[in-house]
């Protein structure tokens, strides 16, 4: 039997998704680390609310209407708004916003940081709360997300973040509903790697830090297009730890189109591999645990392995297009005739016994994955419509569109141009 | 503070990474022996065929058996060998472990499909020819079209083409070289149409051309 480079690069490939899948399985099983049994909140410390806003006009009222809401005493309670470089009425929406609530703590500070790190910056250099966290203009957080939040911290002192349970803003259309899917798996993966010390990420929206800490890292990284990875990695690198709760929901608008979703994932996948690279020492470092041994390698290698899939899969389509096109020409396209002669038979015996049993436990154990998924955030897949096919798209479609974005970042890479969407 | 490492866990993932892949290998090897068993079969069923065949010839003399149905279980017969081929080739290249297996299976076939081309000639000398032979001699290790021209010309003539194809670099067979050196071929593909041989690739309308002029009897509607 002749084995080719691209039989070697695929088995490689598949055992590695393989080990991964039943790793993570096992994880799962696992009676180890359980999240700690939830308990009412003993003390109520001072919580900065930071928002960082550009031209969030629209939604910001509903935002800053969340976190007015938060169940939790309002005198506790600061809010910092953070405007860096509004051009629209975002600023008007946030004054009006605090005329109609002059008993709460909210401030406005408005400046010219390049980034939102730098807006987070600015802000977190005034807050005061023992606790603090992000809501993004476009989120809008659950009111009991602090009392399902703050108790982990008080049970545990090298508690750094914790990071609540993201969901999709009410899909509109088949896209959105896409990334409802992914959020919602991707929240099981974040409980697994919560599960091992490992999570590599603290959301953007509403990750609640200890304050003091983060000001003893040095804030925010103004450098990074992905600062929420960059503090957690951070995080990590000084032995903090970092977990998922699912009780503590926020709901984040998702983007409606392709080109926008792109974007999105270009300078999160992007913002992922530059931070890999940057905190290189970390991965297969056994001081760090199952973070560096695993969590950190895989950061880049999810990226790795789909790039050669893609490419396998698509130089087999490519030499199978050129054969069945020299094919046709060579009998003067007469495919009629070749049309009308054709039948369909399959032998059983000559299909690809061991890729099919590969496939079919990884599609088996991503099906499992999904179920547990939805288990796990109490949803239920029917929920907004619009279900098989947008399933199908997700699990077709989507990993094509999630490849090429990994593709466009190897181009980036490989060129040295600049992500021009960062 | 000393970070945990699920080492355990490692070691079981990789341990059943490596047992659902033994279990793939495993099957493989199965698949293979009830291949092995096909091939078999399928050479059965051919030899058995041929032996039909020479029977029916020897009856033709006596006027028990008609020229025009001999003619046609033979066409039958050796459009049927075609189809196996392809079978028995692709048996051959997913063999693990019965790589000689497989191999004499595959000369095993190519024998009977050459006492097909002669006991073919033997039936031409009894009844009148209504077909064109046409022989076909592949580079396994190439990647052409002639075998998709000459498919489409046996969809086109039916059963007045009759193809043999045979692999010319298949060694283990000498009666193969034997054929090459009788029509003193070197270069591949090749066909040969009747007598007449096209060393290279052969196009469409070349080899049209020579089977029409080859055609005992009406020509079909191609020609």
């Amino acid at each position: 039997m002749n084995i080719t480079f691209t039989d070697g690069v695929l088995f490689s490939s598949y055992f590695i998704l393989l080990f991964l899948a039943i790793f993570w399985l096992l994880v799962f099983i696992s009676s180890e680390n359980q999240p700690f049994k939830k308990r009412k909140l003993a003390k109520h410390p001072l919580f900065t609310a930071i928002v960082p806003a550009r031209n969030e006009q629209s939604t910001i009222q509903a935002t800053l209407q969340s976190l007015i809401d938060l169940d939790y005493p309002p005198e506790k309670i600061e809010i910092i708004v953070s405007i860096n470089g509004s051009s629209d009425n975002t600023l008007a929406v946030v004054e009006q916003f605090i005329a109609s609530y002059p008993q709460r703590n909210i401030a406005i500070i408005n400046h010219s940081a390049a980034n939102k790190a730098g807006a987070m910056n600015r802000a977190l250099s005034l807050a005061l709360g023992e606790f603090f966290a992000c809501l993004d203009a476009d989120s809008f957080i659950h009111s009991n997300a602090l009392q399902e939040i703050l108790p982990y911290f008080e049970s545990d002192s090298s508690l750094a973040a914790v990071c609540p349970l993201m969901k999709v803003k009410q899909p509109k259309n088949i896209l959105q509903k896409i990334q409802w899917y992914e959020y919602t798996v991707n929240m099981f993966y974040k409980f697994l790697n919560s599960k091992l010390d490992a999570v590599h990420v603290t959301p953007g929206p509403f990750s609640v830090y200890k304050t003091a800490v983060i000001k003893s890292l040095g804030g925010y990284d103004e450098q990074t297009i992905t600062e929420d990875l960059e503090i957690a990695i951070r995080l990590q690198k000084h032995h903090y730890r970092i977990i998922q709760t699912f009780d503590a929901i926020v709901e984040t608008s998702a983007p409606g189109t392709w080109k926008a979703l792109f974007k999105q994932r270009v300078r999160w996948y992007k913002g992922s591999v530059d931070n890999s690279l940057r905190y290189k020492k970390l991965i297969f470092n056994r001081k760090y645990g199952d973070f560096g041994i695993i969590r950190m390698p895989t950061i880049i290698l999810s990226g790795i392995i789909a790039i050669i899939l893609l490419v396998t899969f698509l130089r087999e389509i490519i030499l199978n297009l050129f054969q069945w096109l020299a094919s046709i020409k060579a009998i003067n396209f007469d495919y009629l005739t070749v049309f009308r002669a054709y039948s369909f038979q399959i032998n059983l015996l000559s299909l690809p016994i061991f890729k099919i049993i590969i496939a079919l436990t990884l599609i088996g154990l991503g099906f499992v994955v999904m179920v547990y998924s939805y288990k796990l955030v109490k949803e239920d897949i029917r929920n907004h419509g619009k279900t098989l096919l947008s399933l199908i798209t997700y699990l077709s479609i989507y990993s094509l569109f999630i490849t090429l974005v990994w593709v466009y970042i190897a181009f980036l890479f490989i060129t040295g141009k600049k992500n021009r969407w960062s | 503070m000393e970070r945990r490492i699920s080492a355990a866990k490692y070691l079981l993932a990789f341990l059943l990474t490596l047992l659902v892949f033994s279990g793939g290998i495993i099957i493989g090897v199965l698949f293979e022996a009830v291949r092995l068993n096909d091939s078999r079969q399928i050479n059965l069923e051919e030899k058995a065929n041929l032996k039909s065949l020479q029977l029916q010839q020897g009856f033709v003399n006596s006027g028990v058996a008609e020229c025009k149905v001999l003619n046609q279980i033979l066409e039958r017969n050796i459009a049927e060998l075609d189809k196996q081929v392809d079978l028995i080739l692709d048996y051959e290249k997913r063999a693990v472990l019965n790589n000689r297996e497989f191999n004499l299976q595959l000369r095993d076939y190519f024998l009977t499909e050459i006492q097909f081309l002669v006991l073919s000639r033997e039936i031409d000398q009894e009844c009148a020819r209504d077909h064109v032979k046409v022989l076909f001699f592949y580079d396994e290790d190439k990647q052409d079209t002639q075998g998709r021209i000459l498919d489409y010309l046996k969809t086109l003539f039916g059963p007045r083409v009759l193809i043999f194809s045979f692999d010319s670099g298949f060694n283990e067979e000498p009666m193969i070289k034997l054929l090459l050196t009788t029509y003193k071929i070197n270069k591949f593909p090749a066909v040969v149409v009747e007598d007449r041989v096209f060393q290279g690739p052969a196009t469409v309308k070349q080899l049209l051309a020579e089977i029409c002029a080859k055609m005992p009897g009406s020509l079909p509607p191609e020609c």
